[in-house]
């Protein structure tokens, strides 16, 4: 893929200098379980995605409940860093992730919640999502189970919605559901030939289709925060198709560039909770 | 009110937007605060104001006039009432000038107060309904900068539950209890004229995760940053409350200290599942 290598070393260094020099302090910050902990991933993800020129659109509203489960679409690692820098969350991932390197320790550092696919092990982990939900923190799951080649969703699994079917109605969980896709290329529409430069799904090997977003111009990601509903009553299987259809609008609504006009600048989606200056 | 003053330039503002959180630094200040109190506890709640209280409309004790008051002031609002948000903070200082905490009428806190490191007590927390959640960040983070300034290893103080029933409190007792007791070395315990037994349900009727959602979110914020609860729970008439005893270890606390007191510096939500 085209791209100039400057452009990809005045990203990737700045991006890299960034990672390795948090890593350190957020460690220290969640072995102390220090306030920061929660807040400094944000911080990292909107600069890291500022660094890397992601143009991110936001339509619809982040939910302020907590605990919020936001079940999205998935196609990139990139979604990670995008959802990252617009609300506080941590991702539900697969426990394999542990093991890479780099990024398995990234996941680490958000507070992700591991789950096994296992049958032996699901149970315990779905209680580490619940419990996880209990302390009222906001989870991220990519309810396809694993990335789509960004033009279409592969159909949610309603096993990894059981968590929330298992929640009794009265403690309020709140699901929102969340579309986000890769629309642009310096403001020209990517089409379906164009979006594996950002969809990173298969077998890819992950340095190459790093290194080519980084050399690329100015992507454009959407995301859309869908009418955010009451887990209450419904079982997995009603909770996974309201999902699916509400993100699959979404997500064809992007592509097909028949979004709404774009509402706010994300950087000011949520200004109010970042810290401007400490003692 | 000399020992405010003095302390303020070292402690300097966090700022937040319009949100700025800082200690007050007058008596206009500090009146601001116990009149959001006023409106948060007797009004929102239902705790039952003195006769004075009510002609003030402010909530007041003898605690107010020797303790630091941690403020979240929104610069957007009228400057009387720009006060969003309150804690009081007790260090032993204070607490010697009026003869004790304010929890001792609850709890016997003789093991903390033998406690060799700086403590402090948090109490009479209140944020105004539009600011929940934004402002208990920022009292956080303050607290967390009073705590760096005064070099304090263990935080306590009294956490309310809704309500004097603890029949209906059983499952959150009984899981603060089982799940989140503090250890032995430091745990402070309801004073046996007041002592309710937290163990309402034995501990195979818990469910951890249903009882942690119930747990209200001022305790769960404090369980979040390393907080362990006491022995027993006490009634508060007054307040229409039935409060626990809660100490938060902060990161300044010394690995000799947290080692000999088994104030492990992983939260205790990761074991806790375990040996529950």
């Amino acid at each position: 893929m085209n791209g100039s290598w400057l452009l990809g070393l005045s990203r990737v260094i700045p991006y890299m200098a960034l990672t390795l020099a948090m890593m350190p302090f957020q460690s220290l910050a969640l072995r102390l379980s220090l306030a920061m902990a929660r807040s400094w991933p944000r911080q990292y993800h909107a600069l890291s995605s500022r660094i890397l020129g992601i143009r991110i659109v936001v339509r619809g509203t982040p939910s302020r409940s907590h605990p919020t489960l936001y079940v999205s679409n998935h196609s990139s690692y990139m979604d990670i860093q995008i959802l990252g820098s617009l609300i506080d969350c941590s991702f539900v991932a697969k426990s394999d992730m542990i093991g890479w390197p780099i990024i398995g320790k990234l996941a680490q550092l958000q507070s992700s919640v591991f789950v096994d696919r296992k049958p032996v092990n699901a149970h315990e982990h779905s209680n580490e999502v619940a419990r996880r939900l209990a302390m009222g923190d906001n989870l991220v799951l990519f309810a396809e189970g694993t990335t789509s080649d960004g033009n279409r969703i592969l159909p949610f699994k309603s096993s990894l919605l059981s968590v929330a079917e298992n929640i009794p109605a009265e403690h309020g969980l709140v699901i929102q559901p969340v579309s986000i896709v890769a629309t642009a290329l310096d403001g020209m529409p990517l089409g379906r030939a164009m979006r594996p430069l950002y969809a990173w799904y298969g077998d890819m090997p992950l340095a190459p289709h790093a290194w080519a977003i980084m050399k690329a111009g100015r992507l454009t990601v959407e995301v859309e925060f869908h009418e955010p509903f009451s887990a209450g009553t419904m079982n997995r299987k009603q909770l996974t198709a309201r999902c699916e259809t509400a993100v699959e609008k979404g997500v064809v609504r992007a592509i097909t560039g028949r979004a709404a006009p774009e509402e706010q600048p994300a950087a000011k989606a949520d200004a109010g909770d970042e810290i401007d200056a400490a003692a | 009110m000399s020992h405010v003053s003095a302390d303020l330039t070292r402690l300097g503002s966090i700022r937040s937007g319009s949100l700025e959180v800082r200690l007050a630094q007058t008596l206009a200040e500090i009146e601001a605060a116990q009149r959001l109190r006023y409106d948060i506890f007797y009004r929102e709640m239902a705790a039952r104001p003195t006769a004075a209280m009510e002609a003030e409309l402010r909530d007041f004790d003898d605690y107010d006039t020797v303790c630091d008051h941690l403020l979240v002031i929104d610069h957007n609002l009228p400057e009387d009432d720009s006060v969003v948000g309150t804690y009081r903070l007790i260090r032993r200082e204070m607490a010697a000038r009026r003869g004790s905490f304010y929890s001792a009428s609850e709890f016997d806190i003789s093991k903390l107060m033998e406690y060799p490191g700086e403590i402090l007590e948090l109490g009479r927390a209140c944020v105004a309904p539009a600011y929940r959640g934004r402002a208990i960040t920022l009292l956080f983070r303050g607290i967390s900068a009073y705590a760096a300034r005064y070099n304090i290893e263990v935080m306590f103080g009294c956490a309310s539950l809704p309500g004097t029933d603890p029949k209906a409190l059983a499952t959150t007792l009984s899981y603060l209890y089982y799940y989140w007791l503090a250890p032995p070395a430091l745990r402070p315990v309801a004073v046996a004229e007041r002592y309710i037994d937290m163990r309402q349900l034995p501990p195979h009727a818990i469910d951890p995760t249903n009882a942690l959602f119930e747990v209200p979110p001022l305790l769960k914020a404090y369980l979040r940053f390393g907080g362990f609860i006491g022995d027993g729970a006490v009634i508060d008439e007054q307040f229409r409350t039935t409060d626990v005893c809660i100490i938060v270890k902060t990161d300044l606390i010394t690995d000799k200290y947290a080692k000999h007191y088994q104030l492990g510096r992983e939260t205790p939500a990761a074991t806790s599942d375990v040996d529950g």
